[in-house]
C-alpha cells in the first residue's frame, strides 16, 4: 500500500486524535474522543496495539458513561455499512494508521 | 315280690364286672428282672368309646379361681386406662339424655385440629405500552490507509494556513482563548421571574403561618358589642417591625389612596435630643412579616403623603426641613427629588405634607408646613424642586392687644399641621395649627392674612383634620389635653373632650361623619401605655365608647384609618419590637348609618352622615343654650 515512505517529522504531527465524521454533540464528541485514545494508549505494547483489549476498554466505558449499547470497531482498512442511533456516531482516527468507529445501537 | 324275711335275707352284693369281648384274656408282659415271661390276669375291660376335652371348669376348682382372679384384674386395668383418656363432657348438660355424646369418639393420634384461612386473590390486571425505538441512521463509510493520511494531511495544512494569517494579522493566541471562552449565561437565580417568584413564596407562607390572623381581619367580628352598649373594641391583629427602623418613633402613618393594603410608615424622632437618621417603610398586609420598601433617609422622617392619583409618588418631609419625592417603584433607593437650601427647604422640621390635586399648572405639586412658619408649595419640574411660598404664619398677640411690632421680633409662629379642605366649593380653605395653640383658617388665594384664628387650645396643636363628610366641622388635637370639635364659622369650639394625658394624634373614620379616633399615652401609675380612644358623638356625646390599651410601655405617636377595611393602624414611638399595631374594629364601633324603618328611603348616606352630624350640632347648641 505505501509508495513513498512518509517522513518522519509528519508523522509525528499526525499523532493525535482526528475526528473524520460524527453527529453528536460538542462536548460528547471531546469526551469520546479522550475515552478512545486513552484506552488505546493503555493498550499499545512497543510490538503494536492491542486492539483487542483497546476495543473492549472503549466499548465498556462507552457503556458506563452513556449507557448501552455501544459497539466499537477498530483497524487499518476495513469497510462498514451500520445503523446508528442519532447523535450517537463517531468516526476517528488515530496515530496516523489507525481508525476507530464507534456507535450506539 | 319280696318277703320281709328275703329283705333280711343277706343278699350277697351283686357287682357288676364288665366284659370286654374284645379284650385279651391275659396279657403277658417280659419282666425283666424275673427274666420270664409273666401273666397278668387282670386286663383291663374298659373301652373307650370316645374322649373329648371339655373346658368347662368347675367353679370352685382352684384353676377356676385363679381364672377368675385373672379376669377381674384386667378388667380393673382397663377400667382405669378409661378414665384416664376420657373426654369432657359438654358444660351445658343436654337437656335430652340422648343428646349425651358418646364416651370414647375417635381420637387421633396426635390430637391436632385444622384450620384453613384463605387470603385474598390479588385482581390481575394486564397493562402493555409500547414505546418508540430512538430515531436511527445509516452510515457508511470505508476505511483505508490513504484516507486516514489525507485526512492528515488536510489539518496540518489547514493548522498551518491559520497559523500564517496569525502571525500576519499579529493576534496571540490569547484572544483565541478568550472569544472561545463561552458567554456564562445569566444566573437563572437573580432574574426577575425569580423575584416575582419568592415574593409570592414569601407572602404565602406568611399568609399560611399568620391564618387566623387573616381569618379573624376578614370575618371575626365581636358578638359581644350587641351586649355592650354602645361601646366596642379594638382587636388586635399584626404588629409590624423592622429591623431598621430600631430605637426610631413612628412619626406618621399613611394609607395608599389606590391600593388599598399598603401603608407607609415614617420612623424619625421626636426628641430635640436624639436626632437620627430616618427610615421610611412601605408595609402591604399581604405580607406582614417584612416592608415592601424601605428607604432610608438623612434626617428623621416627620411626614408622608402619597399621591391621590399616582400611587407610587410619596411625598416626605424630613427633621432638617428637606423635603423629599420618591417614587416606590424605582430600583434605586434615592429620592426623585429632593429640596436643598437653595430651592428655598424649610430651616425646621416639616411637619406635615400634603399633595395637591388640582393639577392646573401642569405639574406635580404638594403642600408642606413647617416650625419655621411657613407654608410652602412645591412643583416637581422636570429636572428639579421648585417652591412657591403659600404662607407666612405671623404671630398674632392675644386679641385685645393688637401689638403689630411683636411679630417682626418675634418671628413666625410655628406651624404644626395643616388640612386642605376636600370639598370642592371649598378647596382653596385650608387650616394650620401652630405650636402657639391657635388654629388659623387660610385661604390658598389669600397667602397675607388668616381668614379666622380659632383660639381655645392652650398648647401646641398637633393635628387639625377636616370632617370628611360635613363641609363645616373640624376637630383638633393638642398637647393641652384635650380634644376640640369646631365648626368654621364659629370661633369657639363646640365641643371639647378631656383625655387627661398628651394626645398625639387625631383622625376621623372614613365610614362615619361622628366617628373618630384619638390617641394618647394613658400615664396611670407612672407606667405609660398606649390607649387608643374612640368616640362616636352620635352613640356618646360627652365619653369614648372605647378606650384600649394597645401597647405596653409605649406612647402611641399617630393613628390612621384605612379606607377601605375595618382596621386601623397605630404607631408607637418604642421602634424595633412594637412599632405599627394593626387593630380591628369592632361592630360597634363602625356604625355609619343608621336606617330604620322611619327613615327616609331616598336619602343617601351622604345625606344621612350629614344629618347625624347635624342633629348633633343642634343637641349640642341646644345644651348650651340652655
Amino acid at each position: 500500500m505505501a509508495g513513498r515512505p512518509i517522513p518522519k517529522d509528519v508523522k509525528k504531527q499526525c499523532q493525535k486524535a482526528t475526528v473524520k465524521n460524527t453527529d453528536m454533540s460538542n462536548e460528547m464528541k471531546t469526551e469520546v474522543v479522550d475515552i478512545i485514545a486513552g484506552s488505546i494508549d493503555k493498550f499499545t505494547l512497543p510490538t503494536g496495539v492491542n486492539f483487542e483489549g483497546a476495543t473492549r476498554a472503549i466499548k465498556d466505558a462507552l457503556d458506563k458513561s452513556y449507557g448501552f449499547n455501544w459497539h466499537c470497531a477498530m483497524g487499518k482498512g476495513f469497510c462498514f455499512d451500520v445503523t446508528a442511533q442519532n447523535g450517537t456516531l463517531m468516526h476517528c482516527y488515530y496515530q496516523g494508521e489507525l481508525a476507530i468507529l464507534v456507535y450506539k445501537c | 315280690m319280696l318277703k320281709s324275711q328275703d329283705l333280711e335275707k343277706e343278699v350277697p352284693p351283686r357287682v357288676l364286672y364288665p366284659l370286654n369281648p374284645r379284650a385279651a384274656h391275659n396279657t403277658t408282659q417280659y419282666s425283666f428282672k424275673e427274666k420270664c415271661f409273666k401273666v397278668d390276669e387282670q386286663v383291663d375291660q374298659v373301652v373307650m368309646h370316645f374322649a373329648m376335652d371339655g373346658l368347662i371348669l368347675l367353679k370352685e376348682s382352684p384353676e377356676a379361681m385363679d381364672q377368675i382372679e385373672v379376669f377381674e384384674k384386667k378388667e380393673a386395668e382397663q377400667n382405669e386406662k378409661e378414665e384416664a383418656e376420657a373426654i369432657d363432657e359438654d358444660f351445658d348438660p343436654p337437656e335430652n339424655e340422648k343428646e349425651i355424646p358418646v364416651k370414647n369418639p375417635l381420637r387421633n393420634q396426635f390430637n391436632f385440629s385444622e384450620r384453613a384461612a384463605q387470603s385474598k386473590n390479588a385482581i390481575l390486571r394486564e397493562r402493555s405500552w409500547t414505546t418508540e425505538p430512538p430515531p436511527t441512521t445509516r452510515n457508511y463509510g470505508t476505511v483505508t490507509q490513504w484516507e486516514i493520511f489525507d485526512q492528515y494531511m488536510a489539518e496540518i495544512e489547514a493548522a498551518k494556513l491559520v497559523h500564517s494569517q496569525d502571525k500576519k494579522s499579529g493576534k496571540s493566541a490569547y484572544d483565541d482563548m478568550s472569544e472561545k471562552k463561552k458567554k456564562s449565561d445569566s444566573d437563572p437565580t437573580y432574574s426577575e421571574n425569580m423575584k416575582l417568584s419568592i415574593k409570592i413564596m414569601e407572602r404565602m407562607v406568611n399568609q399560611n403561618a399568620e391564618n387566623e390572623v387573616y381569618h379573624d381581619f376578614k370575618y371575626w367580628e365581636d358578638r359581644s358589642d350587641e351586649f355592650r352598649d354602645g361601646e366596642g373594641t379594638l382587636l388586635p391583629l399584626w404588629r409590624f417591625s423592622s429591623e431598621k427602623a430600631k430605637k426610631k418613633q413612628v412619626t406618621c402613618i399613611k394609607w395608599n389612596p389606590h391600593y388599598s393594603d399598603l401603608c407607609a410608615v415614617g420612623f424619625g424622632s421626636y426628641d430635640f435630643m436624639r436626632q437620627g437618621t430616618g427610615v421610611i417603610c412601605c408595609y402591604s398586609l399581604k405580607n406582614t412579616r417584612f416592608p415592601e420598601y424601605v428607604f432610608n433617609t438623612d434626617a428623621g422622617v416627620c411626614s408622608l403623603d402619597w399621591h391621590p392619583a399616582h400611587p407610587a409618588v410619596l411625598a416626605v418631609g424630613l427633621y432638617d426641613g428637606t423635603v423629599l419625592v420618591y417614587d416606590v417603584r424605582a430600583r434605586t433607593k434615592k429620592p426623585i427629588y429632593q429640596s436643598t437650601v437653595r430651592t428655598n427647604k424649610h430651616t425646621d422640621p416639616v411637619w406635615e405634607v400634603r399633595w395637591n390635586n388640582d393639577e392646573s399648572t401642569g405639574a406635580l405639586n404638594f403642600y408642606s408646613i413647617s416650625s419655621d412658619g411657613r407654608v410652602s408649595n412645591w412643583f416637581l419640574l422636570k429636572n428639579k424642586l421648585e417652591s412657591e411660598e403659600v404662607m407666612e404664619l405671623k404671630l398674632m398677640g392675644s386679641p385685645g392687644t393688637g401689638e403689630e411690632d411683636e411679630t417682626s421680633l418675634a418671628g413666625l409662629a410655628g406651624g404644626l399641621c395643616f388640612d386642605f379642605h376636600s370639598h370642592s366649593d371649598h378647596s382653596h380653605l385650608f387650616l394650620v395649627g401652630t405650636e402657639e395653640g391657635r388654629i388659623h383658617k387660610c385661604s390658598k388665594a389669600f397667602s397675607g392674612q388668616y381668614l379666622e384664628t380659632y383660639e381655645g387650645h392652650t398648647m401646641a396643636v398637633y393635628s387639625v383634620r377636616w370632617n370628611p363628610f360635613h363641609e363645616k366641622i373640624f376637630i383638633s388635637a393638642s398637647a393641652d389635653w384635650t380634644v376640640k370639635l369646631w365648626n368654621h364659622e364659629n370661633r369657639f369650639a363646640i365641643l371639647s373632650f378631656d383625655l387627661s394625658q398628651a394626645i398625639g394624634d387625631v383622625a376621623w373614620a372614613p365610614y362615619s361623619s361622628t366617628t373618630f379616633a384619638a390617641i394618647t399615652s394613658d400615664g396611670a401609675g407612672g407606667s405609660t401605655s398606649g390607649v387608643v380612644h374612640v368616640y362616636d358623638l352620635s352613640v356618646n356625646r360627652n365619653d369614648h365608647i372605647c378606650a384600649q390599651k394597645v401597647v405596653k410601655r409605649a406612647k402611641l405617636t399617630h393613628v390612621a384609618f384605612s379606607k377601605s377595611e375595618p382596621i386601623i393602624i397605630v404607631g408607637d414611638d418604642r421602634g424595633g419590637s412594637h412599632l405599627v399595631n394593626t387593630l380591628k374594629l369592632s361592630p360597634n364601633l363602625r356604625i355609619d348609618v343608621v336606617r330604620t324603618d322611619e327613615t327616609d328611603q331616598n336619602l343617601t348616606d351622604m345625606d344621612m352622615q350629614l344629618q347625624k352630624m347635624e342633629h348633633l350640632l343642634e343637641m349640642v347648641t341646644e345644651t348650651k343654650t340652655t
